[in-house]
């Protein structure tokens, strides 16, 4: 009995950080991407993308309320993505959005601007590039997508590794083979970035002033050495913690 | 992720190195992550209630400028076939320390006690 009163004050404590988890969830509500397929004062009814090859597409509607829904408009432009206010009536079937909801209740529609083209930079020319999209190969090269480019418009960035911090780079800088992500609006890329190449996992086995050694993650069939040697240059090799 | 040192690669580490032409011209140092429940959230430190296979461990991290705070909230689920339900998060950056609640579950990845960055989910919402 004398342990009534604390016990009592710790499932206060539970409930209490119970409740707040919730309102903090519900607060946030869930977010759902898809196309538009048809919207009227009542509804919105979305198609999102297939998670699973050959998945067949399904629809989810969400109920609106007019009086209470928040419309928000993102546009590519100079630095990147802007948002602005827009009202339902800037909606259209085929755009993509994003559906904030509680339940089935939208609280808030984002009309996203086209996704980013990734691919290999394959043609730089005056003021232009040609990226050709990472998809199969046998149809990429008929995809190859040419976007304008000027230094003072597009922002142009680099990062070593993915993650890390990038780094404003020029124009000039770009080279062909490069693995990019343009945002664009039409023909014009606002934001370029660099994709980091390539990393091999491994365990140090050596490390020196201007050399290291590491056993590679991952199994090799007998007779190939796991062990790889890299030079680096000790003043310019980057290091990272993650 | 942040800035390393190249004097803080030794042997043993695990690294991911990004070759140019043979040479590594980024080793980024891969430290461990520490899996558990916040028991405490001070003003620039959490404690966290590690479960090592045999016991409950408590390790206190320092929170610092460079922290990298992800919140986690539950961007959708999926009842699987076999009657489980999969949970998928989504983590949002830019998080404070003041986000942080004693229960949540949080995976820490840190450099001696100086955490790097960590992802919290609501209490409740491990893997079972």
């Amino acid at each position: 009995m004398r342990h009534m009163p604390r016990s009592r004050t710790l499932i206060r404590l539970l409930l209490l950080l119970c409740a707040a988890s919730t309102v903090r969830a519900e607060e946030a509500g869930r977010y759902t991407t898809g196309l538009v397929l048809s919207i009227d004062t009542g509804s919105i009814s979305i198609q999102p993308p297939a998670r699973f090859h050959g998945q067949a597409p399904n629809t989810e509607t969400y109920h609106i309320d007019p009086l209470k829904l928040k419309v928000l408009r993102m546009d590519v432009g100079v630095g990147g993505v802007h948002t602005s206010n827009a009202t339902t009536t800037d909606l259209h079937v085929g755009d993509r959005i994003s559906v904030k909801h509680t339940n089935d209740q939208a609280t808030e529609l984002r009309i996203l601007p086209p996704p980013p083209v990734q691919g290999r930079i394959v043609a730089i020319g005056r003021g232009a590039i040609t990226v050709r999209p990472t998809i199969p190969a046998a149809i990429a090269a008929a995809l190859d997508q040419s976007f304008n480019v000027d230094d003072k418009r597009s922002e142009i960035t680099s990062s070593t590794v993915a993650g890390a911090p990038a780094r404003k780079i020029r124009y000039s800088d770009l080279q062909v083979g490069q693995g990019v992500s343009v945002l664009a609006k039409g023909r014009f890329a606002f934001v370029i970035r660099v994709l980091p190449a390539g990393q091999v996992m491994g365990t140090v086995n050596r490390v020196g002033a201007s050399e290291i050694t590491i056993k590679v993650a991952g199994r090799f069939p007998a007779g190939v050495s796991a062990e790889r040697e890299f030079g680096f240059d000790p003043r310019k090799v980057e290091v990272f913690d993650q | 992720m942040r800035p390393g040192d190249i004097t803080d690669v030794a042997v043993g580490s695990e690294v991911a190195i990004t070759p140019e032409a043979g040479k590594a011209i980024a080793i980024t140092i891969n430290h461990p992550a520490v899996y558990g429940t916040l028991s405490e959230v001070g003003s620039d430190c959490v404690t966290v209630i590690v479960n090592d296979g045999t016991k409950q461990v408590e390790r206190t991290f320092r929170i610092g400028d460079r922290t990298a705070i992800f919140v986690g909230s539950e961007d959708h689920s999926t009842k699987m076939a076999s009657g489980k339900t999969l949970h998928i998060w989504r983590f949002a950056p830019g998080g404070h320390i003041g986000d942080l609640r004693v229960g949540e579950y949080a995976s820490i990845t840190a450099k001696g006690d100086q955490v790097i960055s960590m992802r919290v989910r609501p209490a409740g919402s491990q893997a079972k």
